[in-house]
């Protein structure tokens, strides 16, 4: 067993002796490399579960679609557990897990803290705060809208106080037109605390089911994912993660400071604001429809920095995919671990990230260094 | 031609910089000499259009900083200022090329920053790890990224006038690679490009400028050429210590010893 794991360190050593050496060409190797083993996990995820679905049944499922397939080689119940169910979820979990590391890495860069987490400026705070409050007085809300707007009713209402948070804490940051980046983050912890209280408060008053609605959603899960709910995951996350990938030359020259940035020629406090904005939504979108998932956005900008340096330009797209690949795999741990039962997702990226983190750090690696 | 007019600042309640006017011309090096908190960075922050002033007024070839936008401005002049942070692990030559930010896709991009590496003898260092460095090095790849971000191009002579704005560039830096971060702000003049240095050694400032600016106070109590400027009364009303002032034996400046 030691054995094994000193060969994996040795492992890691060389490919970071090796890839150190050229960024461009450790950039695109380390992308495509990822994005193949990305196509390769999103497949095993979407096969596993009660009703296994083999690589190449699933190939057939997809040619189906097209016509193009030889439709007896697959059962209806596999065609319909496979696009109604594997797929949106592991398309949701890729989506997810995407859009929390660029998120993580935004903030990072903007804050010049490796600390920096989406979670840091409100946004989760601020929705897991309106999410519970809509779980305590659900009777109240559900009596007032329509039935086909009740799935809806729980995420919008998460946006809505992701953004309120976000909101808050920006208008405490802002003097004189100038956002002042280390009130921000003291402004975000301080909300963090009073979220906290009221959401110990909502424990104290809720119901056994309401606590079991409260936990359930605090600790993350994909399980509400169905096409449905994918048009507003896409637009809350997709289009952000194109706006974030063009601000990556912004990102490298907030490193050296918001004075050099400017000096260098970036419009510093419209980017910033941007950078707010996109990091708002993309972390936003995603705890409205997938709870708290805790770990993703911190860790994974670590370990793309560590291997192919701070870089945004090569950072944002990989720490993406990596994101991705995590939290498919985190995802596929969680509802196949304990059968029939479901393990939070929360729990297992946790579970999970703070031991490698405590690994990073140990490693004496963890500085923002690469 | 980069000339700031009756320039006041107040940082909080205290008055920092009183009625200043100063210029720089394109293919002049001007020192900026003066005790501690003298002014001299704040007065260098608002030329650089770092700081907006309380009153008075910034040109750049006539026209208010205010009208030019961040990228075209960062064309032309460049920022070298005091404290600078950097924590992340990027190689040296990406600290460089972060100089190159306002020009994007320009071709003589890499000539730019293999110019500027070279130039402050900072070419070995390109693939280092820039939190490896020691301080004076980390002090010249950021000159090297500053110098790369005004690199004069093939046709230097038929564009703007492009300015260089440092802030004690030498601190931190040995006794050869001060002389030698001079002797480029100097090259760079020659090439029409126009330097602003804040300084404390006035026996560089002596030995490099062509126009010497003496602050005290948020005010400009003397400015002209070194010899005008560099003179025992004025040093020892603006310093408070009593100094002689020499010949250098062989540069025609004034060299100045404490009495």
């Amino acid at each position: 067993m030691f054995d094994h794991v000193m060969s994996v360190l040795n492992i890691w050593g060389s490919l970071k002796r090796f890839l150190a050496q050229n960024r461009e060409r450790s950039g695109w190797l380390m992308l495509v490399s990822s994005l193949a083993v990305l196509f390769g996990v999103l497949v095993i995820a979407a096969g596993a579960g009660a009703m296994h679905i083999s690589a190449s049944k699933i190939i057939q499922i997809l040619m189906n679609l097209i016509h193009l397939g030889d439709v007896d080689m697959v059962s209806q119940a596999e065609t319909a557990v496979f696009l109604n169910i594997r797929l949106p979820r592991v398309l949701f979990g890729a989506i997810a897990g995407a859009a929390l590391a660029a998120a993580g890495a935004a903030m990072q860069g903007l804050f010049r803290n490796p600390l920096a987490d989406p979670g840091l400026i409100g946004v989760s705070s601020g929705a897991a705060l309106a999410a519970v409050a809509t779980i305590i007085f659900w009777t109240t809300i559900a009596s007032g809208v329509s039935a086909d707007f009740l799935p809806y009713v729980l995420p919008v209402m998460a946006m809505v106080g992701g953004i309120c948070a976000v909101f808050i804490v920006y208008r405490l940051a802002v003097k004189d037109g100038v956002v002042h980046v280390a009130t921000m983050l003291l402004a975000g912890v301080a909300l963090n605390a009073l979220v906290g209280a009221f959401i110990g408060l909502a424990f104290f008053m809720a119901d056994d089911q309401q606590l079991r609605d409260i936990n359930f959603w605090m600790l993350g899960s994909l399980a509400s994912a169905r096409w449905s709910i994918m048009l507003p995951v896409v637009i809350c996350a997709l289009i952000p993660l194109v706006f974030i990938s063009m601000q990556a030359r912004t990102l490298n020259a907030f490193l050296l400071g918001e004075r050099e940035a400017h000096y260098l020629g970036f419009n510093v406090e419209k980017s910033k604001r941007f950078l707010l904005l996109l990091a708002a939504a993309l972390t936003g979108g995603i705890v409205a429809f997938a709870g708290m998932i805790g770990f993703i956005g911190l860790v994974v900008p670590h370990i793309i920095r560590m291997i192919i340096g701070p870089d945004h330009r090569w950072l944002l797209p990989n720490a993406m995919v990596l994101g991705a690949t995590l939290m498919v795999l985190a995802d596929l741990l969680a509802r196949t671990a304990v059968v029939p039962a479901e393990l939070p997702l929360g729990v297992v990226t946790s579970a999970l990230g703070a031991p490698f983190f405590i690994w990073l750090l140990s490693s004496g690696k963890a500085r923002m260094s690469g | 031609m980069i000339e700031a007019r009756q320039i006041s600042v107040s940082l909080g309640q205290r008055p920092v910089l009183h009625d200043v006017s100063v210029e720089v011309s394109p293919g002049e090096v001007v020192s900026l000499l003066g005790p501690n908190g003298a002014g001299k960075s704040t007065l260098l922050s608002v030329l650089a259009g770092g700081l907006r002033p309380a009153s008075g007024a910034v040109t750049l070839d006539a026209f208010p900083l205010e009208q030019f936008d961040a990228s075209s401005l960062a064309r032309r002049r460049a920022v070298f200022s005091q404290q600078q942070g950097l924590n992340f692990g990027f190689q040296v030559r990406e600290v460089v090329a972060l100089g190159r930010s306002g020009h994007l896709g320009r071709h003589d991009d890499d000539q730019a920053i293999d110019g500027a590496l070279e130039e402050t003898g900072a070419a070995h260092l390109a693939g280092r790890s820039f939190q490896a460095l020691s301080g004076g090095e980390r002090q010249r790849v950021h000159l090297a990224r500053v110098v790369a971000q005004i690199w004069p191009g093939e046709n230097a002579s038929a564009e703007a006038g492009r300015f260089l704005l440092l802030d004690e560039p030498t601190n931190n830096l040995d006794l050869a690679h001060q002389h030698g971060m001079l002797t480029l702000a100097r090259k760079l003049a020659q090439r029409g490009i126009g330097v602003l240095c804040v300084l404390h050694d006035p026996n560089l400032a002596a030995l490099y400028s062509d126009r010497v600016v003496l602050m005290e106070n948020g005010r400009i109590q003397a400015a002209g050429t070194p010899r005008d400027v560099l003179r025992p009364d004025l040093l020892e009303a603006v310093y408070g210590l009593a100094v002689n002032v020499l010949d250098h034996p062989n540069r025609n400046c004034p060299h100045i010893i404490p009495a």
